[in-house]
């Protein structure tokens, strides 16, 4: 059973190939998603991230949700030496973090139903269980940045998360705290395969910030594989990415 | 004596620098005559092969003065310790939710591999209650910030079955290279389309303000 909504202003897609899947069961994660799109959403006057940015709410005063995702986000700024920083401008835009967080605590939500195949995509960042309705691990698709029709890679995975940083779609969305605009113009698409989307996701956001050497974190990152596109349409992969390269 | 022991000694010291320096000028001009020049076939090089003369880019399209900036091999920092992080569970979990024209449900077609030439959002709100005649509607010309956005809605037996877009922000200017020294390990290909089937596709997060502006002209013109 598959699904589609449009929440937190994205596709959000679940499937489940398991037997016994109802609509109930993903309904319980489209629920989810907005509970944390009423949470975190910076474009809702009201949601509890705004109130934190008019300074009608401090953090330390702030739901557990909150905290975790202002301590999760405190130490992947450290993780990525200042490349990944929620902060902008006195104003905190979480949604780097939360997206893969939200994604991962979905895909937990199915696997404690009981469920052992199925994937949670929200705006392309996906985490993937099991196989798909065939008996084949989930076949995922990396999108062409230059022709929004078309995929360039097709990658075969199972118990991993997939997220793809870009600008193509959302223009220069990505801040990067230390390189200008200018050098980040020179890659158009940078993806991670991660064991977990959370990780994949934020890895893939601050590895994007990091231009041209970005591939080079994920490289050295255990248990992470990239496949970065620059502006020629030349791709740049890891060591460890082929693994994942699906061929017919 | 000492004198002239150190004349010679000035006269070898300048000769083995401006030989030096020749003999780079020279290594130089070899180097970047014999680069490679890759075309766009499906040619897939590990760059360990490639001796100090970064592969020359050749785009695809005309690319307005290519500036090549090289990038110095920067050493990147790795954090010491990632912990798995378990997300906590909220402490409201809604399931029943204040139905919005945004979150409505959605039928979803039941083809479960998506076909290469169809776009991610298979499916898009339907506001109840309205029926959308058959047809191919084109929705507005929305700006996603970096350049234009357009959809096109395609309607079948008044549902939506898909969504193609017309127009996007791309952009592909300047050039830089990577220092093909710092990465031993790293390979490097064209990219390629692709024609096999996939279930879900991996791509940057769709412009939402940009997308649900015109995909709402289009269902708004596809409405009878």
């Amino acid at each position: 059973m598959k699904e589609t909504r449009i929440l937190m202003g994205m596709p959000v897609t679940v499937e489940v190939a398991d037997a016994g899947v109802t609509a109930a069961s993903l309904e319980v994660v489209f629920g989810y998603f907005r509970y944390v799109d009423g949470k975190f959403s910076t474009y809702q006057d009201n949601s509890e991230i705004s109130l934190i940015n008019q300074g009608a709410l401090p953090v330390e005063q702030a739901s557990m949700d909150m905290r975790t995702i202002f301590a999760l986000a405190e130490q992947t700024k450290q993780a990525t030496n200042g490349y990944f920083d929620i902060r902008r401008n006195g104003i905190y835009d979480p949604s780097g973090v939360v997206k893969g967080w939200a994604i991962a605590h979905a895909a937990g939500m199915l696997r404690q139903a009981g469920f052992k195949n199925y994937y949670v995509d929200a705006g392309g960042d996906i985490q993937a269980a099991g196989k798909n309705s065939h008996g084949q691990d989930w076949r995922v698709g990396i999108r062409n940045p230059f022709n929004m029709q078309e995929i360039v890679k097709v990658l075969h995975v199972s118990e991993c998360g997939v997220a793809t940083s870009g600008t193509y779609v959302r223009g220069q969305h990505i801040y990067s705290p230390k390189n200008d605009a200018e050098s980040l113009k020179e890659i158009v698409s940078l993806t991670v395969v991660a064991p977990d989307i959370y990780d994949a996701d934020r890895f893939a956001t601050a590895a994007f910030a990091m231009g041209t050497t970005g591939i080079l974190f994920i490289e050295q990152l255990a248990g992470c594989e990239g496949y970065m596109i620059n502006a020629q349409g030349r791709a740049t992969f890891t060591s460890g990415f082929a693994r994942y390269i699906y061929h017919d | 004596m000492a004198n002239v022991v150190r004349t010679i000694r000035k006269f070898f010291v300048s000769g083995f620098v401006v030989f030096t320096f020749v003999a780079y000028a020279l290594h130089e001009r070899v180097v970047h005559s014999t680069a490679p020049v890759s075309g766009s076939g499906p040619e897939q090089t590990a760059i360990a092969l490639v001796v100090p003369s970064p592969t020359q880019l050749v785009p695809a399209t005309p690319v307005p003065s290519a500036t090549e900036i090289p990038v110095p091999a920067t050493v990147v920092p790795v954090p010491t310790t990632t912990e798995t992080l378990v997300p906590t569970a909220p402490e409201v979990a809604p399931t029943t939710a204040v139905a919005s024209p945004t979150d409505a449900p959605v039928p979803t077609p039941t083809a479960v591999p998506v076909p290469t030439d169809t776009p991610a959002p298979t499916t898009a709100p339907q506001v109840a209650g309205s029926q959308y005649k058959d047809g191919e509607y084109t929705g507005s010309v929305a700006d996603a910030y970096y350049g234009n956005l357009q959809v096109k809605a395609v309607i079948q037996k008044g549902k939506i079955a898909n969504v193609e877009f017309l127009d996007y922000p791309h952009d592909r200017r300047t050039s830089q290279r990577i220092n093909s020294q710092a990465m031993p390990y790293l390979q490097e290909e064209a990219i390629q389309v692709q024609n096999a089937n996939v279930d879900i596709i991996s791509g940057a997060t769709l412009t939402s303000q940009a997308f649900v502006e015109s995909l709402q002209a289009a269902l708004n013109s596809a409405k009878s």
